[in-house]
């Protein structure tokens, strides 16, 4: 068996002294995992960053063993992410939901475009990355079977003033079935519905909390996991600057 | 193999344990030592035996040494008010190599790894902001790798000590000496474009 795909590195771990079993997201095939040898190669370790893109070529004997790798760098995109703490965040948070939760060498082609243009098209979406990533984490939850529907109100069907989300059915409620609900209910950010992006930081906020909440609920308990440590910690961090906002 | 003494086997069996030595090299190993059997043995021996009992890790920075505090810590020709933050002991003997830097030392043990489940926790940042607190240092030079997990655990140590209001460095990355533009990575080229300085 041989093939050649584009992918981008999830992660790596270290099996024996030069050589690690890797984890890939890649184009044709989706979540791929392979073995790597000569790590200690020049430039390899720069290489296999998670966040980077390249081509990448699999060898095996048989189709069902975990093969091995031979990879050539597209893009180091990694690099773009490495200088700030938000979009570091963001980077390791995507390569770790992608690595957890996907099921291996099953193609997820809308999975794979949202996380080329996240990570290639960098510079577009510099200023609105957080809400883009959202987008992501929702297109996770939708191809995994678990959509939201944020389109009509659970209840009356009206298409107007959604203001939240029902932690139960995952669905939208309109502000007014849910005014005598709203503590129990999750806040519903404008820009999903728009599906524009946003770059206030409030909505932000409120969007990272609703879809961290449900990637929780359908599929992390499932694994018996919490959510990634950075994830949170992006949650955590845009927090911070929400509230600073606020008091200033 | 079956045909050695036990004593062979055992000795191949612990060296073939090291890194870099798989079976074949721990046998040209033990097939040597025996070979020097009256020089190089008894003082492997009783070097091994002495490094055991006396080498003890730095409770001030982690380092290793024969001392505690280390060697480094008690100095007192160096800058006392300056610690560098490094991920291993190896990145420390790295550093202390170049005579440029004269600062002290913190070995953090580690990075920050989701995939590995290291937290903050599980490093040495408490010590270090114990160190911080207690010695009134006024910067620390953070010298991590430059790769995800080592810019997140600089980025975390940022946000931790910057509350203590002391000047957080880091060393800066591009071009290294001898190197030529075309063989250097796209990462590499654009960190060093953006941190340019006036020449």
């Amino acid at each position: 068996m041989n093939w050649t795909d584009d992918a981008f590195v999830l992660s790596s771990k270290r099996y024996g002294e030069s050589a690690l079993i890797l984890s890939l997201l890649t184009k044709k095939r989706g979540k791929h995992s392979g073995f790597l040898r000569s790590i200690n190669k020049k430039n390899m370790r720069s290489i296999i960053q998670p966040g980077n893109l390249v081509r990448v070529n699999w060898r095996s004997r048989i189709e069902e063993s975990l093969g091995t790798y031979n990879l050539e760098l597209i893009e180091s995109s990694s690099s773009n992410f490495l200088y700030h703490p938000i979009n570091l965040l963001t980077l390791s948070s995507i390569c770790s939901i992608c690595n957890e939760i996907l099921p291996e060498r099953e193609a997820f082609p809308t999975i794979y475009n949202d996380v080329y243009n996240l990570f290639t098209l960098f510079s577009n979406y510099k200023e609105v990355l957080i809400s883009k990533y959202i987008f992501f984490e929702l297109e996770m939850l939708s191809v995994l079977g678990f959509g939201l529907d944020l389109s009509s109100c659970v209840v009356t069907g009206k298409k107007e003033n959604l203001v939240w989300i029902s932690p139960k059915t995952g669905k939208a409620v309109s502000y007014d079935i849910g005014v005598d609900y709203s503590n129990k209910l999750l806040p519903l950010p404008s820009f999903l519905i728009e599906k524009k992006y946003s770059s206030d930081i409030g909505e932000i906020y409120k969007g990272l909390i609703l879809t961290g909440y449900f990637l929780k609920k359908f599929l992390y308990k499932e694994l018996g996991k919490d959510l990634p440590l950075n994830r949170m910690r992006l949650a955590d961090k845009i927090e911070k600057i929400k509230n600073y906002d606020k008091k200033n | 193999m079956s045909n050695s003494p036990n004593e062979i086997d055992n000795l191949e069996h612990l060296f073939s344990r090291l890194p870099g030595l798989g079976p074949r090299s721990a046998r040209r190993i033990v097939l040597h030592l025996l070979k020097k059997k009256d020089t190089l043995m008894p003082s492997l021996a009783s070097s091994l035996t002495v490094a055991m009992k006396s080498i003890v890790s730095c409770s001030l920075c982690g380092n290793i040494d024969i001392i505690n505090p280390c060697s480094i810590c008690t100095d007192i020709k160096r800058d006392n008010k300056v610690i560098c933050v490094v991920e291993g002991v190896t990145d420390l003997w790295a550093l202390q190599k170049v005579s440029s830097f004269r600062g002290l030392f913190h070995v953090l043990g580690g990075v920050l790894s989701a995939l590995d489940g290291i937290g903050p926790a599980d490093l040495r940042i408490e010590p270090l902001i114990r160190r911080i607190n207690d010695n009134k240092i006024s910067e620390i030079i953070i010298a991590l790798p430059v790769t995800v997990d080592g810019q997140t655990t600089a980025h975390y140590l940022k946000e931790e000590i910057s509350k203590l209001n002391i000047a957080v460095t880091q060393l800066s990355h591009g071009v290294p000496v001898g190197g030529e533009l075309d063989y250097l990575d796209d990462g590499t080229i654009s960190a060093a474009i953006n941190s340019r300085r006036a020449f």
